[in-house]
């Protein structure tokens, strides 16, 4: 071997010490096989990497057999095969990233190699220097599984996002939640609650193989983690099984529930919920599962933010803009029945109702239905009469005179529950209507979702139990002055059909014994032609007074009005009418204001068509229509009439009037006339 | 005159109640109770058997048209009856409901018609005997009512008078001596005025009555 010399920086050192040198104190493992594949050499790295105790264990044995004689499958590999000892013949440097090396012990370990060839006394060797990687590929393991892990996040994550943005139903997006969550943290139980003001939290959203599902109210008392989260606003974890008492925790045991993260979903500040997470194995919840949760509730809750703040927003214009409509048509004293509607249908599309009935409590302990919306027409029909008793709401606003709610008409007793059971409506809130200081009755909206309407929404509706309470106190008010001015009407009739009475039995009657005394006069043999004469002229005229009574009595009222009704009494006029009138009317009685009122009106319309319509023929009817009696007086004749101030007709529109009722007169020149009261019937509820 | 006709008569005003039964006696007929109130004239008519019952129509005790019932209730239980309605009313359809499904024995007259002694005598005899008797100006009414495209229209004046004549119960004979003609006159007006109303040809008053009556209430 030359005695070669290297220059370290002006220093003549022999090249073989330093070379030496090098190698034994170096960590890197370094190794020299000669032409044979034999091992000549290995640093003190090399074999202690290689779990040999000294250099003298290696030295003289067969390379590749020693350290290389299997592949990582277990599989023989052939010394032919291996790359490592390639350099002897090809002369080429070898590197290979990833293999595998054997200790003495038969273990397996990864490395990273070079083999470089060189020139030794029976022809070619090669050096080769490898790298333990094992740490190395154990961090890239790692990092590859985090990698996957916050992939998996991520996608988990943008499939909520998408929901959100395609504006999904809450719901959807809870239940859609609970189950990536589910999902993601291997667990065997989810469970988001939405925090209520009043010490209850309810299921938004539920995962897992437990009976808990969205719309489940539950009590947050025990040491349960979501009480623990509302307490503290923070994440918590107990890695136990749960204790205590309480639906939540039963589960959680059934489940075998060992390890149990709880995260707030804080919006605005606010804690507005929890998810819950429970495995019965508490490696599926790694430490820093809550740090991934806590990712994915801030997105939760920024979604319910965003949705939040833009539903309280459209809500509030919303409710807004219902409530000045239905004051609008209070204010212009609309029937009730129209407000009374229409404030079902707005308060129902407005608070995503399935349902909303108007209720009246009666003094004799009924809950009558006045009013009612649907979604799919599924509402307690108008008109139902229940007993006021049992588990509602309609009991509870009615007890407490406030707004209420019932978040589950599950097992809940009485006809109306079960009514509503069957009508599938699974809660309720209620607003009292409260009239002159009594609770007159409420407003009531109802859900078939499986989530309560939200909190509060009992108080927004009161708002409108207002609207209805004013518009009953409208209606009852101006129901009095209609019952008032009717009374008056009805008195005047009264004094009409008295006066008749007087007639028939004062006057009428001392004209017929009139008659009768001249009629048994003339009978007489001893009268002279004179007192004859007389006699037969005082008939005459008794006669004539007798008719002219009559027709003054039946003018003032008529007996067969009282006695045989409309019909008949318009049968009679028709008898006397100079042209032809056609009659429909039936036969049925109607209260007497009301008779007497479209009486007079066909009376009336009559007199005219024969004094001036220039008609051939005349038509009456008069037919009930939606609680109304519509009387309609038609002729064929000139038309161009009008109510005139003052005149027959315009008297008798006051008189309708005065019963709540209209007259109007359609009298275009030259196409007959046709005369129409509409006269409200007593409400027979 | 043989046995007089035996009557029974109601009103609840006791000057017209008087004064029909005085001139009823005057007219040689033989009252023998009378009645105040709609109750009491049933139960007299039950007793008496009378040949003729002469009521009022509004009387106690609902002083509505109990008079009016108590003669269809009469009519209706005691058939042998006669009932004859004085009336201060001018409705066809108090008449009507009076006469029902059978003209016989009944009569429904103006209560000024008691100052006509020949009207009320004649009317309380026909209806004794099962004949009819409704008021002249009734009848006027429902013959004049106006109707469209009405066949009683094609009648000449002297047909819609037999006419009239037929409703108010007439025989023919009594038409024939009201109209002052021949009673083969009267047949002749009665098949020309029954062919042009196209109503079914009826030997029996009472039945024919009846056609007429139905006909000009249709």
């Amino acid at each position: 071997v030359p005695h070669a010399v290297t220059d370290l920086d002006g220093w003549t050192v022999g090249a073989e010490d330093v070379l030496a040198a090098v190698l034994q104190s170096v960590a890197q493992p370094i190794w020299v096989v000669d032409p044979e594949g034999l091992i000549r050499f290995a640093n003190p790295a090399a074999v202690d990497t290689l779990g040999y105790a000294e250099v003298g264990e290696l030295l003289g044995r067969h390379s590749h057999e020693t350290i290389h004689y299997r592949r990582p499958d277990g599989s023989a590999y052939p010394a032919s095969e291996c790359p490592m000892l390639l350099p002897r013949t090809t002369g080429e440097t070898v590197a290979r990233d990833v293999d595998w090396f054997f200790r003495r012990d038969g273990t397996m370990f990864a490395v990273s190699y070079v083999s470089v060839p060189i020139a030794m006394p029976g022809g070619r060797g090669a050096v080769v220097a490898f790298i333990d990687i094992e740490d190395r590929l154990r961090a890239e393991a790692v990092l590859h599984d985090r990698d996957a892990v916050l992939t998996q996040d991520q996608a988990a994550l943008r499939r909520v996002a998408t929901l959100v943005a395609q504006g999904a139903e809450p719901a959807h997006v809870f239940s859609a939640v609970a189950r990536e969550v589910g999902r993601l943290a291997n667990a065997q139980m989810v469970l988001m609650s939405r925090y209520e003001p009043d010490g209850t939290a309810i299921v938004i959203g539920a995962w897992g193989d437990h009976p808990l599902r969205a719309g489940a109210r539950w009590t947050l008392d025990g040491p349960s983690i979501s009480a623990t989260v509302l307490q503290t606003g923070r994440t918590a974890r107990f890695d136990d099984a749960p204790e205590g008492p309480g639906a939540i925790a039963d589960v959680a045991r059934d489940l075998g529930v060992h390890s149990r993260v709880g995260v707030p979903i804080v919006v605005d500040g606010r804690i507005w919920g929890v998810v819950a997470v429970g495995a019965t194995d508490r490696r599926s919840l790694p430490a820093g599962i809550e740090t991934r949760l806590e990712e994915f509730t801030e997105l939760v809750a920024t979604a319910i933010s965003n949705s939040q703040a833009h539903e309280d927003l459209r809500r509030l214009a919303e409710e807004q803009a219902a409530l000045r409509r239905l004051a609008t048509l209070v204010a212009q004293c609309a029937e009730p029945r129209l407000v009374f509607d229409a404030v079902c249908e707005e308060t129902g599309r407005l608070f995503a109702a399935t349902t909303v009935n108007l209720a009246h409590f009666t003094p004799d302990g009924f809950n009558l239905t006045i009013a009612g919306w649907s979604l799919r027409k599924v509402h307690v029909p108008t008109g139902t009469r229940l007993p006021l008793e049992g588990d509602t709401v309609n009991n509870v606003v009615r007890r407490t005179a406030a707004p209420g709610r019932f978040d589950s008409y599950e097992g809940a007793s009485g006809e109306l529950a079960a009514r509503l059971r069957r009508l599938g409506i699974r809660s309720e809130v209620g607003a009292p209507v409260v009239v002159e200081g009594r609770v007159w009755g409420a407003l009531v909206a109802g859900t078939d979702e499986p989530v309560p309407l939200p909190a509060g929404t009992e108080l927004r509706l009161a708002e409108f139990g207002e609207l209805i309470a004013t518009a009953v106190s409208n209606a009852t008010s101006r129901a009095e002055l209609v019952s008032s001015r009717a009374r008056i009407v009805q008195a005047a009739d009264e004094q009409r059909r008295r006066v008749v009475r007087d007639l028939h039995d004062g006057a009428q009657q001392r004209l017929v014994t009139a008659v009768i005394a001249l009629q048994l006069a003339q009978g007489r043999d001893d009268l002279s032609p004179e007192v004859r004469a007389l006699v037969d002229t005082g008939l005459g005229h008794a006669g004539a007074a007798i008719d002219e009574l009559r027709d003054l009595a039946q003018g003032i009222h008529p007996a067969i009005l009282t006695h045989h009704g409309l019909a008949a009494a318009v049968e009679a006029l028709a008898d006397r009418a100079p042209l032809p009138v056609e009659v429909e009317i039936s036969d049925e009685r109607y209260p007497s204001t009301v008779e007497s009122a479209a009486y007079f009106i066909v009376a009336e319309a009559l007199t005219n068509v024969a004094k001036y319509a220039r008609a051939s023929t005349a038509r009456v009817t008069a037919r009930q229509d939606e609680g109304r009696l519509l009387v309609t007086v038609e002729d064929d004749g000139a038309g161009g009439a009008a109510l005139r101030p003052g005149g027959g007709l315009a008297g008798l529109g006051d008189r309708v009037a005065a019963l709540d009722g209209t007259l109007s007169i359609e009298s275009p020149v030259g196409a007959g006339t046709t005369i129409r009261a509409l006269i409200p019937l007593p409400d027979l509820t | 005159m043989t046995t007089a006709l035996r009557i029974v008569v109601g009103d609840d005003q006791p000057l017209t109640l008087e004064g029909v039964a005085h001139v009823l006696r005057e007219a040689g007929f033989d009252v023998v109770a009378t009645a105040r109130d709609a109750v009491d004239l049933v139960r007299k008519a039950r007793a008496h058997k009378p040949d003729v019952v002469v009521t009022d129509i509004q009387m106690p005790p609902d002083n509505t048209d109990d008079g009016l019932r108590a003669a269809q209730t009469i009519r209706h239980e005691l058939p042998d009856i006669g009932v004859l309605v004085l009336s201060q009313y001018l409705e066809a359809r108090y008449a009507l409901d009076l006469v029902g499904d059978r003209a016989g024995g009944v009569g429904y007259l103006l209560k000024h018609r008691v100052g006509d002694l020949a009207i009320l005598t004649d009317a309380v005899r026909r209806v004794a005997h099962g004949g009819s008797a409704l008021d002249p100006d009734v009848v006027q009414q429902m013959v004049g009512r106006r109707r469209r495209d009405d066949p009683i229209d094609q009648l000449t004046p002297k047909e819609r008078e037999v006419l009239g004549l037929m409703a108010e119960g007439r025989s023919n004979q009594g038409i024939a001596d009201h109209l002052v003609v021949t009673v083969a006159a009267v047949e002749r007006h009665i098949t020309a005025i029954f062919n042009k109303l196209d109503l079914r040809r009826t030997a029996e008053d009472q039945r024919r009555v009846l056609a007429v009556l139905q006909y000009l209430r249709r």
